[in-house]
């Protein structure tokens, strides 16, 4: 069962639509939107690094609108408690019995805004529902259903009452990006049109929940070969043994890697898996999944910088496996 | 801003290193017009390098020829003629005859070499190091290979220099110390991260430059200390065989006669006895004349050697000498003296005085005038003519023998053929305490017991000549010793090298008040070595009694009863003026005759300098071409589908590589296309690109038919970008040799 070329095209033609639809409200991030929309359609999670007043929030809640299901919006704050998150158990007089009032985690897209302000026991609330797509309360388990996705953001440069998530928590997230500013085309183009308050509003549902599931089913079947299989473990492979490098990539690491190279694949039209493909979202996929040794820290190089010698010294296949 | 910063100091340590390693030859040529000639060509193809570091390497080619044949006369042949500053053909054909040739006659000319078109081999190796430097420099990512380049005009310098040159360990520090620098800047320039640590680069290398000094400091002091150095360098002086064969020449020994005033038959008026050989002035009187000096016997004659194995190097062979001339026997006060030569002399040895310094003729072609360090004599292959002059100055020295004499202990000059002669030189030595006691015992003895004929009536029984038969007879038990300077001096250097002190015959003249040499002031003596190594004279009257003649009545010995009266050998003639057969330029002379068929001279020139080179051009340029259409063959042909659409893809890249695009290395094929697009014709790259990958990783993989429609789709890219260029760019693109080099080795663009 593979993806024809018929379907690719669709998938294709859909994804410039979602992106069109998204950059109504975030403007001039062509880029970063169509980084957004690969993490929803291979059912990951993304976090939105970014300074205040970038577009995080209106992005998430672009995306939000921009499929025909659910969404909530958790403000995440120091007093906040996980069942303030997944939901809590009542008793209801009237019937006798203890009633379950599902969270905000119970929606299709759900924005965890400043995540790194609430406790860890809170950020720790979510790793379950994170990576299984279930929620457990009161001893009973509860899916949350599909599609079902996590943009948080968080703000890099606030550190007073914040709680630094942890590695565990940051390898559930699909991807790490950020917005950045708007160029100076977009800024002239927001400030002319100032009078619209919330520019989220501007977008409108144009796919159904099913649709993404569906797209997201149609992604797994896109044909990647062993040849760039074998490239991408060299490149994880290569992290972990990196000079600059304390923690390499985990094999969560490296599946996500392949899962977004298949949707990125798609967005292009094609029903294969290119090099290309895989150091397009090499940065995005493993940035926030590489922990830097302090003194390489110290003298100034980043991951980025890392993730670049990689792309550079790990070279990519030009040719399939036989 | 960064690169030009990495031009200049590439560019300025390699001239620095170059600079030193001309000054290799310090001892090589005379005067400083080789370090000028050598910086020049350093400086031009630096700057060739530079100018065409985007540009293929046949461009730097032809950049190169340029310069050499354009600006050659200016820097390498001024002074030589009126026009040779300007690219006029003889300016181009001297260029171009020393470019092939001028190795040969540096390295068989005796040092130091005035220079003249012989500064074409510094121009030569300075055009090609500053060039081949710098664009390795530029173009190639390595520390290492830029640096091995200055490395080996180091090591071309000391090849073609002289066996023991001065100021080697000052030299040898400095390029060692420089060449570790640009080492080290290189290494640090081309590591990857150079973030990382950036902050501590100007301290790493201020301490990299410390240790260099001081490594290099050590090696100055602690190098010459250390054990396992080789005695001496090897340099391809030392190792070339001089085309020269003085055996070639008759031994002036065996013509002794010629001088000499008695014997003459009615067709041979070639007796000299009175007739006026050379005029020697400026020299004082009693200054002994050397024409030939014969340190080789072969049983027949006493001949000069061409390499008597006095020394490793090439000293003791006859080697091209320039005007001046560094001679080791040259000591105390220079004399500056002229011989001209008279109207029954010639031949090709040439008259001189001991420790020569210095020679200019005036008249004969000098150029294939050869000296003989060792023999203190030179030999003229196209001879001497009457009237021939030539100034020269030397040190004029004259050490004779004394019994307190310390004799060379290393060998005898000749070998086993005058062992019959053991038994005689014993009897004559009679036992003395020292080898040089019982040389001068056998002089005395054959003083006392010689007479002197020349072969004369009556005295026709004795002849001439000193092989093994003749000196028997001149020693034979029962007859008496009767013979002239020929056998005397034979038999004496051949008794003395019996006795143990290594001896060798000379032929000469002392000079008398007038100057005059005549055939009778002609005489040979022998020369023995001392244990210094140098040669003192044991003079004719040592050995010989010139006034005493034989006794007709005395016994004939044994042999010489018979009646048979032998007839003398017919005189030597002097040899022709065939001059050196391996001296091209003295054949052509010699051999040269009017009748025949020959081509002209300006077709064999232009031919020769013009037809061969672009020959060579030519079958270089085809070569290329053919090695690209047999490699496109073969990407298209050859392997498995898969194989056959990447070759097709790097076909491509080859293509734009062979117009000057940068390709940038271990990159994508997208990311690859993405570059190429930017170049004219070659918009269709990035989806060439795409059908290549969507093929090739595809889940069916490629077929044939999708790889011959793929390859129709490489030609008309290819179509495309070379309709897009003018036709001196496709050919030059043709015949760019840069794509046959594996693109890993070139620097990522």
């Amino acid at each position: 069962m593979t993806v024809t070329h018929e379907q690719a095209r669709w998938f294709h033609e859909t994804f410039e639509k979602l992106c069109d639809n998204v950059e109504k409200a975030v403007l001039g991030k062509r880029n970063v939107i169509r980084l957004v929309l690969t993490a929803l359609l291979s059912e990951g999670h993304l976090l939105l690094e970014d300074y205040p007043g970038t577009g995080k929030t209106q992005l998430a809640r672009a995306l939000a609108n921009t499929v025909q299901g659910s969404h909530a919006r958790i403000q995440f704050t120091p007093d906040l408690l996980p069942s303030d998150v997944t939901g809590v158990t009542v008793y209801d007089q009237g019937k006798g019995a203890f009633e379950f009032h599902p969270g905000p985690i119970f929606h299709s897209i759900v924005l965890a805004d400043e995540i790194n302000r609430a406790s860890p026991k809170t950020q720790s609330a979510l790793l379950e529902v994170m990576e299984e797509g279930r929620v457990t309360v009161d001893g009973a388990t509860r899916e949350v259903g599909r599609p079902f996705m996590v943009i948080a953001t968080q703000n890099p440069i606030e550190q007073a009452g914040t709680y630094r998530l942890p590695e565990a928590q940051l390898d559930r997230f699909l991807m790490k990006t950020s917005v950045g500013y708007p160029d100076q085309n977009a800024t002239v183009e927001l400030l002319m049109n100032s009078s619209v308050r919330d520019r989220a509003t501007l977008v409108t549902p144009i796919i159904t929940a099913p649709t993404v599931t569906q797209m997201a089913e149609m992604a797994d079947q896109v044909y990647i070969d062993p040849a760039i299989v074998a490239y991408v473990s060299a490149l994880i492979d290569e992290s972990r043994r990196h000079k600059h490098i304390r923690l390499g990539a985990s094999m969560r690491g490296c599946l996500a890697l392949v899962r977004t190279a298949k949707v990125w694949a798609l967005s292009e039209g094609r029903s294969q898996v290119l090099p290309d493909d895989v150091k397009a979202l090499a940065e995005p996929v493993l940035c926030h999944r590489l922990i830097l040794d302090p003194e390489a820290m110290f003298n100034g190089v980043t991951v980025e910088d890392v993730i670049g010698d990689l792309l550079t010294s790990v070279p990519a296949p030009t040719e399939r496996v036989a | 801003m960064k690169m030009t910063k990495h031009y200049a100091v590439d560019g300025v340590l390699l001239f620095l290193l170059g600079t030193i390693a001309f000054l290799g030859f310090d001892d090589t040529y005379a005067g400083w017009t080789y370090l000028i000639a050598g910086v020049a060509g350093l400086l031009l193809g630096i700057l060739i390098a530079f100018v065409g570091r985007g540009q293929p390497v046949v461009v730097l080619a032809v950049g190169l020829l340029a310069a050499f044949f354009v600006l050659g006369g200016a820097v390498a042949l001024h002074g030589i003629g009126d026009l040779s500053f300007l690219p006029v053909p003889d300016t181009i054909g001297t260029l171009a005859d020393n470019s092939v040739h001028g190795w040969k006659r540096l390295l068989t000319t005796l040092p130091p070499v005035d220079g003249g078109a012989l500064l074409t081999i510094p121009y030569i190796l300075g055009l090609v190091a500053g060039c081949l430097g710098f664009a390795l420099a530029v173009r190639v990512k390595a520390a290492l290979p830029p640096v091995l380049v200055a490395f080996a005009l180091m090591a071309g310098v000391i090849l073609l220099g002289v066996q023991d040159p001065s100021k080697t360990a000052l030299l040898g520090a400095l390029f060692g110390a420089l060449a570790i620098t640009w080492l080290c800047i290189r290494g640090m320039r081309a590591r990857a991260l150079a973030a990382a640590g950036g902050g501590r680069r100007i301290s790493r290398t201020a301490i990299g430059a410390a240790l260099c000094l001081g490594a290099a400091g050590l090696a100055f002091l602690a190098g010459p200390l250390l054990p396992g150095l080789a005695p001496e360098r090897t340099v391809l002086r030392g190792e070339i065989e001089p085309p020269f064969n003085v055996g070639q020449y008759p031994s002036p020994l065996a013509g002794f006669r010629v001088y000499t005033k008695g014997y003459q038959t009615p067709e041979d008026d070639r007796r000299l006895y009175e007739k006026d050989l050379f005029t020697v002035s400026g020299l004082p009187e009693g200054t002994r004349i050397r024409v030939a000096a014969m340190d080789s016997y072969d049983g027949t004659v006493w001949r000069a050697a061409n390499d008597s194995g006095e020394t490793e190097g090439p000293e003791d062979t006859f080697q091209k000498i320039s005007s001046t001339l560094r001679n080791p026997l040259a000591d105390g006060k220079q004399v500056r003296g002229t011989i001209t030569i008279g109207d029954d002399f010639g031949g090709v040895w040439v008259p001189l005085p001991t420790a020569l310094t210095h020679i200019s003729f005036d008249g004969p072609d000098s150029d294939s005038f050869r000296y003989n360090l060792a023999t203190s004599t030179g030999v003229l292959p196209t001879a001497l003519k009457p009237g021939d002059s030539y100034s020269f100055t030397a040190s004029v020295t004259d050490e004779n023998v004394s019994k307190k004499s310390e004799v060379w202990s290393g060998g005898s000059p000749i070998g086993d053929e005058a062992a019959q002669f053991q038994a005689l030189a014993a009897e004559y030595a009679g036992g003395g305490d020292s080898p040089i006691t019982n040389a001068l015992a056998v002089a005395a003895k054959l003083k006392e017991e010689g007479t002197y004929t020349d072969g004369e009536p009556p005295n026709q029984q004795y002849p001439a000549g000193h092989s093994l038969r003749r000196l028997a007879d001149f020693t034979a038990k029962g007859g008496q010793l009767a013979g002239n300077d020929e056998q005397y001096a034979a038999l004496m250097a051949i008794l003395a090298n019996q006795v143990g002190v290594p001896a060798r015959v000379v032929l000469g003249a002392v000079v008398g008040s007038d100057g005059v040499v005549q055939g009778k002031d002609m005489h040979a003596w022998v020369e023995l070595r001392m244990s210094d190594g140098s040669w003192a004279t044991l003079d004719w009257s040592e050995f010989m009694n010139t006034e005493k003649p034989p006794q007709q009545n005395a016994p004939q010995p044994e042999e010489l009863v018979t009646g048979k009266v032998v007839p003398p050998p017919a005189p030597v003639r002097p040899p022709a003026t065939s001059g050196d057969p391996l001296d091209e330029s003295v054949n052509q002379k010699a051999n040269s005759r009017p009748d025949g068929f020959t081509l002209p001279g300006w077709l064999v020139a232009v031919f020769t300098y013009v037809g061969i080179p672009v020959l060579l051009v030519a079958a270089l340029c085809g070569a290329i071409i053919g090695a690209k259409i047999w490699r496109r063959h073969r990407r298209r042909t050859r392997g498995t589908p898969v194989a056959r659409l990447s070759g097709g893809w790097r076909e491509t890249l080859d293509h734009a590589r062979d117009f000057g695009v940068r390709v940038p290395v271990g990159a994508t094929r997208r990311e690859q296309a993405s570059v190429l697009a930017t170049s004219p014709g070659m918009d269709g790259a990035p989806g060439l690109a795409l059908l290549t990958d969507t093929t090739m990783f595809g889940e069916t993989g490629p077929d044939d038919a999708e790889v011959a429609a793929f390859w129709e789709q490489v030609g008309t890219l290819r179509s495309s970008v070379s309709d897009s260029r003018t036709r001196w760019q496709r050919i030059r693109a043709a015949v760019n040799p840069l794509s046959l080099v594996p693109a890993r080795l070139w620097r990522k663009r």
